[in-house]
């Protein structure tokens, strides 16, 4: 806690924060509901009424330009190491570099469960970063989650959604690909208030570069074959990522 | 005085009868269900790992397919609000075209099965003798993470087919329609048959 205590760009950042969270809850980011482009008449035998797919993206020419883009630096720039990293580094490593990712990420989820008044979400951080920094060899296993503390990752954009804030429009973020306004919003603040850049390597740029690109990398690799399939399925590929995007958001189940 | 109380009666043990028979229906609808994707699956797994020639298991492959697919119904459904104002000869056209993509698309992935552990999770019914059935599938080759896969599948005089499959709680066939939807108001109908058949030429 010393660091916290002494570090005044930690402080900056929860302030940050605690302010953005309220602007957006105040001003609403969107006063519009995201329309609801989807007709299902067809038959009502299937697929009910009651299926509702918010999808809102006003700014879909602009959108497809960024999502051409991501396509060319994916293919050039981030898929090249990370096929290479999918196919040297056998499965069991990956899990521990996983492992050692996320468990680096478990103080913003500390901070995140304090602004949502959670303070289950917060113990439960606190507990699993303790636990496997020490016992689980800096991060590299996760000894907590075979004690019954399970990982919960939490975003910046959770916290807006519990304080009120739509989701706002779809976009495609360079490099990060599909969000929208609120989630997009968090995820900027998630990497600048990743710990990483306030413990220790702060004015080590090489090291922060580095560390970046691996995650990039590590995140990546996760999605090797399913960017294929997704080619392979689909006519127009933006609109069918689109979609499949918004019924992951929507949440499971909804199709029943 | 009687009579209302005869008919009375009479309701009430008919729909007793109905409350019995109505839940025992939908478990053997379950069970048989079980066994219709267990032996697609069985199916499936006995034609890749036999000793044919790639070609012929491709047709076998597909024969499953179109036993156990309600391609007709996907490729209306996939065109949502469009499929009132697509004409006859379009539709027609439009099927063929969606039926040799579909086949196209998804034989192709049933290789992938081969080696892999598969269980049946649960059999839920929702509503018209429709049922989706969860199962997990884990490919030891690529990962050791499961994946959950989901099918809609329609009992229709006595017979099982699927219409939908549903990834990870992504729905196959409400993204296909987004996609269609999407290509049809930019382009047109044409636009959509011709690009279901160049799909076809590039594989």
């Amino acid at each position: 806690m010393n660091i916290l205590a002494n570090n005044f760009s930690i402080k900056l950042f929860v302030v940050f924060g605690v302010l953005t969270t309220l602007m957006v809850t105040l001003i609403n980011v969107e006063g519009r509901e995201p329309i609801n482009d989807e007709d299902y008449s067809l038959d009502n035998d299937y697929y009910d009424q009651s299926y509702n797919l918010k999808i809102y993206d006003p700014y879909e020419n602009f959108n497809r330009k960024v999502y051409k883009f991501n396509k060319i630096v994916d293919k050039y720039i981030i898929m090249p190491p990370a096929a290479m990293y999918s196919v040297i580094v056998p499965n069991s490593a990956k899990k521990g570099v996983n492992s050692f990712v996320s468990n680096l990420r478990e103080p913003l989820n500390v901070i995140y469960g304090v602004i949502q008044l959670k303070p289950n979400v917060s113990f439960n951080s606190f507990f699993r970063f303790f636990i496997n920094s020490t016992f689980g060899i800096l991060g590299i296993f996760d000894v907590a989650e075979l004690m019954g503390l399970k990982k919960s990752n939490r975003s910046f954009g959770d916290v807006l959604k519990y304080y009120g804030a739509k989701q706002g429009p779809y976009i495609i973020l360079p490099i990060l690909g599909s969000s929208n306004f609120r989630d997009g919003f968090g995820k900027v603040i998630d990497i600048g208030g990743d710990p990483i850049n306030f413990v220790k390597f702060k004015n080590d740029k090489k090291f922060l570069r580095v560390y970046y690109g691996t995650s990039l990398i590590v995140e990546r690799e996760k999605f090797i074959g399913t960017d294929k399939t997704l080619s392979e399925i689909s006519l127009d590929e933006y609109a069918a990522l689109r979609n499949f995007y918004y019924q992951k958001l929507n949440g499971e189940n909804n199709y029943e | 005085m009687n009579n209302i109380i005869k008919l009375t009666k009479r309701v009430f043990i008919s729909f007793a009868l109905v409350v019995m028979i109505y839940p025992l229906s939908i478990a053997e609808e379950k069970q048989k269900l079980i066994g219709f994707v267990n032996d697609t699956a069985k199916q499936v797994i006995s034609v890749i790992e036999s000793t044919n020639t790639n070609s012929q298991k491709e047709q076998e492959l597909q024969d499953i397919f179109c036993n156990s697919v309600d391609i007709d119904w996907m490729a209306k459904f996939a065109l949502g609000r469009y499929y009132k104002e697509i004409s006859q000869q379009q539709l027609d056209e439009y099927l063929t075209a969606y039926k040799n993509f579909l086949i196209n698309t998804y034989v192709s992935k049933f290789s992938e099965y081969n080696g892999v552990n598969f269980d049946i999770e649960s059999v839920k019914y929702i509503s018209n003798s429709q049922y989706i059935v969860s199962t997990k599938i884990l490919n030891k080759k690529y990962t050791s993470k499961y994946i959950s896969i989901a099918y809609r599948i329609k009992m229709m005089n006595n017979n099982f087919l699927i219409r939908d499959i549903i990834a990870e709680d992504i729905s196959l066939i409400l993204g296909q329609r987004a996609d269609f939807s999407s290509i049809i108001s930019k382009e047109g109908i044409e636009a959509l048959i011709q690009k279901l058949g160049e799909k076809l030429n590039k594989e």
